[in-house]
């Protein structure tokens, strides 16, 4: 999923009163981050697709389940689900004390209208892909406009507390997809009577999460405060903080300026600091770093000489110094990657790849079996990506490795970000650089749509029958294990066809003040698990007296 | 006069329409659209998009469809913050970049013009040197830069003011600061040269044989013959503060309209694009007129038919 630089770490601010009393009512429990890093685009859950419309949203709403910090679905407005035995329909139970911020109960019926309120053409949801996909009964026509109506599509209320929803083909991540914040439940009387203006004015834009917003000021800051009728549910409690205050800064620096200068609890390092806090004996102790469910590689077009024989990209693959990647060019935040999936997500090997590894002289020997010995005769690659001062430093330090262990020229394309995504899409470039994050979970959302030989997000040329046979059985299974051997396969097959060259998982460094902590006053642990989902956890945040 | 003003703004339709035309067919040739992101969005969804923002239809019917809606204020919705109209996100943003143009110019008038005045009556002294070193250091100087270094100093270090943020009076002051000290270096260098160009001339040398006080001197006589460059300036500079502040804007988190057209340019926001553009022509225009209508006042011997 698109992600931007913003990271949302646990802040757990609490302070119970329980605990300590007298102090505790001294402290004001406010909290100011700078969550959005500008303006959010749109937070229409249907409608919206950015992390930090995400975080808005979390804040306000609560779909069916929801992940906590082990990425694991949890009930939330759901109590519990079932699933058929042929794991084609799943029967999710509300439980009966949610409510909306006005008093109004929550209805599955409202889980209804939101579900195919996602997958309705007008709406032109961009997530709407992945609820295809999925396999809900009659979800393609609708959204493809084949149907005239939603009345064809597998989502139904069986009465007030009850969702169905019923698939074509058993989908194993689907409580993955009842957890993200696209398809809360939403009030059709409020959003019918104002289809575009109802998420700009605080008294239409209600939900039934623990947060209620109270004012958006455009371009600076959005503010919230607890929802009222919210209650403690499962594992969710009620929040403790009682302000919460998101800030649209876009610059980084100028938080971090604002962190120093202690008019801010938690900032996200700019990488250009990052070595300066390692340095500071006081903030490096304030530091917490971790890394995302994002992967970058080098995109390779397998079409293009000599890009098209295995023995050239498996070269180009072994003569990265990974290592020194992350050290010099990331300053030590982030971690190499020899394969596809990142550490946290189900399916992720622990030193799966070493046949890619760094082997500056097994490089030179596939070069050379390739019929270019000490490169001789290897032609100038062009090497393309989005103008960025990372991505430019990134670029040379690669060029530099090909020529210094392969001897090989490479040329580098800087272009602007739209220029590039336009060119890649169009499979316009020889090696560029990318990568792919995360939308949910679950290893279906990586295999098929970027190397499968249909996927949708496939640009390299690449198709393997094998991979696309064990993918497709993958993705239909029922149990997690099982489909977890099968993308093991499936992933083998990518390190030795070795489409294209993976490089680091993107790491994160944030700096917390220590008395921002979680609720249980043990301090706060942030894991890239947290920041996928785009949830802060802030009703489980406190902050202790100091 | 008045019947020259009418004309001037008559004048400002026809710039208005060859301008968004221009900016239209710039955009609409430039690689990249706004739905190209690194994850392909599913072609169903495109068809979708395209379908609701008229993305679909020829180039020439989507400019008439947007004309048109220009024509009756409305300047369309914007593809990146969806659910929020050009003119709401422009509107909502302009006065926050209007009052920190307006602060900026009033600093940059304020300091420039007099010191540039001083320094040229009493050229070769200490003061004069000192206005020629600011007025070429500040000029010089990048606004980040400039900045930053403004918030190291006076935040950072002094804590007499906070680091970022808008709407506290002690907030406007690094930003007004930070843009206004950069133009007051440039009408310093200005106001000095025009001055010593009038102080030269003969009918000034007979009011000081007439034994005028130096104030008198510079208030009666010297004064309006100076500032006709000055206020040829002005314009494009108090146009530039109010609609140029992107830098400013980013590095101080002032909700403002700055940074709109750059992001809409990179986001492939085509209304943004339009909105802004049209936006910065209209202040441009407009301020140009105000200077032109100012110089008649200025100069008797100017006059407009």
């Amino acid at each position: 999923m698109r992600r931007l630089l913003y990271l949302v770490a646990a802040l757990a601010l609490l302070v119970p009163a329980a605990v300590q009393p007298a102090i505790a009512q001294q402290q004001p429990q406010d909290l100011t981050i700078n969550a959005l890093q500008g303006e959010p685009d749109n937070i229409d859950p249907n409608r919206s697709s950015f992390a930090t419309e995400a975080a808005v949203i979390r804040q306000v709403f609560q779909p069916l389940l929801r992940f906590d910090s082990r990425l694991t679905p949890q009930p939330a407005a759901a109590a519990s689900y079932d699933v058929s035995p042929d794991g084609m329909t799943y029967t999710f139970h509300l439980r009966p004390d949610g409510r909306w911020s006005d008093g109004q109960p929550v209805t599955a019926q409202q889980f209804e209208y939101s579900w195919k309120r996602i997958l309705d053409p007008k709406i032109a949801a961009e997530y709407a892909s992945f609820f295809v996909d999925s396999g809900i009964v009659g979800a393609d026509d609708w959204n493809s406009g084949k149907s005239a109506n939603a009345d064809g599509v597998g989502i139904r209320a069986l009465d007030d507390l009850t969702l169905e929803i019923r698939l074509s083909h058993p989908f194993g991540p689907l409580p993955d997809l009842a957890a993200l914040w696209v398809v809360p439940p939403l009030r059709p009387d409020i959003v019918e009577a104002n289809p575009t203006g109802w998420t700009q004015d605080t008294s239409t834009y209600i939900g039934n999460g623990p947060f209620m917003m109270t004012e958006w000021v455009h371009q600076d800051h959005i503010s919230f405060v607890p929802n009222p009728q919210y209650v403690a549910n499962g594992q969710w409690p009620a929040p403790t903080l009682q302000r919460v205050t998101f800030l649209m800064v876009t610059s980084g620096e100028a938080d971090y300026a604002a962190f120093i200068n202690g008019e801010r609890d938690w900032t996200l390092t700019p990488d250009s600091v990052v070595n300066v806090v390692l340095q500071d004996p006081v903030l490096a102790q304030q530091a917490r770093q971790y890394n995302e469910l994002t992967v970058f590689w080098v995109h390779m077009n397998n079409a293009k000489q000599p890009i098209n024989d295995l023995r050239v990209r498996r070269a180009l693959n072994k003569a990265i110094d990974r290592d020194a990647l992350i050290r010099d060019i990331a300053s030590g935040v982030g971690m190499p990657a020899t394969s596809i999936i990142p550490p946290g997500m189900p399916g992720f090997q622990e030193g799966l790849g070493q046949e890619l590894a760094f082997d500056p002289a097994g490089a030179q020997g596939l070069l050379a079996e390739a019929g270019f010995p000490g490169g001789a005769g290897f032609p100038t690659l062009t090497y393309s990506f989005a103008t960025t001062s990372a991505n430019q430093r990134r670029a040379e330090f690669l060029q530099a490795q090909w020529k210094q262990n392969l001897s090989i020229n490479v040329q580098l394309n800087s272009m602007e970000s739209k220029a590039y995504q336009a060119a890649f899409k169009d499979k316009n470039y020889e090696l560029a650089f990318g990568g792919w994050g995360a939308d949910y979970p679950d290893p279906q959302d990586w295999f098929n749509t970027l190397f499968g030989c249909k996927g949708g997000n496939n640009k390299y040329n690449f198709c393997n029958p094998t991979f696309d046979a064990a993918v497709a059985r993958a993705d239909t299974g029922t149990d997690l294990s099982d489909r977890v051997v099968l993308y093991n396969q499936a992933q083998t097959i990518l390190i030795t066809e070795a489409p294209v060259a993976p490089l680091f998982v993107r790491g994160r460094m944030v700096l917390i003040k220590p008395y921002v902590q979680m609720v249980d006053g043990s301090p706060l642990s942030i894991t890239g698990q947290d920041d996928y989902p785009g949830d802060l956890f802030l009703d489980s945040v406190r902050i202790a007296p100091h | 006069m008045t019947r020259y003003i009418f004309r001037r703004i008559l004048w400002l339709i026809p710039v208005l329409l060859f301008v968004s035309l221009i900016t239209f067919t710039l955009m609409h040739i430039t690689p990249g659209g706004p739905w190209d992101k690194e994850k392909a969005v599913a072609p169903q969804v495109v068809a979708n998009l395209n379908a609701k923002y008229n993305l679909d239809k020829p180039a020439w019917q989507q400019y008439l469809i947007y004309m048109g809606g220009v024509i009756r204020g409305d300047l369309g919705p914007s593809y990146t913050y969806q659910d929020r109209s050009v003119t709401q996100i422009i509107m909502g943003g302009l006065p926050n970049t209007a009052s920190l143009g307006g602060f900026a110019a009033l600093v940059a008038i304020l300091i420039g013009v007099p010191l540039g005045i001083i320094a040229a009556m009493r050229q070769n002294s200490g003061l004069d040197y000192t206005a020629l070193a600011f007025g070429t250091v500040f000029a010089s100087v990048p606004t980040f830069v400039l900045g930053f270094v403004l918030i190291i100093v006076f935040a950072l270090t002094l804590h007499l003011v906070p680091t970022s943020g808008w709407g506290k009076p002690n907030q406007y002051v690094l930003p007004v600061l930070t843009l206004g000290l950069n133009q007051a270096a440039l009408l310093t260098r200005i106001t000095r040269a025009s001055v010593l160009d009038v102080s030269r001339q003969d009918f000034m040398r007979t009011a000081r044989a007439k034994g005028l006080k130096e104030f008198v001197l510079v208030r009666r006589h010297l004064l309006k013959n100076a500032l006709i460059p000055v206020v040829t300036v002005i314009g494009p500079i108090l146009a530039f503060l109010i609609v140029g502040s992107l830098v400013v804007e980013n590095i101080f988190s002032v909700p403002g309209v700055g940074r709109l057209l750059v992001q809409g340019i990179s986001q492939r926001d085509y209304s943004l694009i339009m909105g802004s553009t049209l936006l910065y022509a209209f202040v441009i225009a407009a301020l140009n007129l105000v200077v032109d209508v100012l110089y008649a006042f200025i100069d008797p011997r100017i006059t407009y038919r």
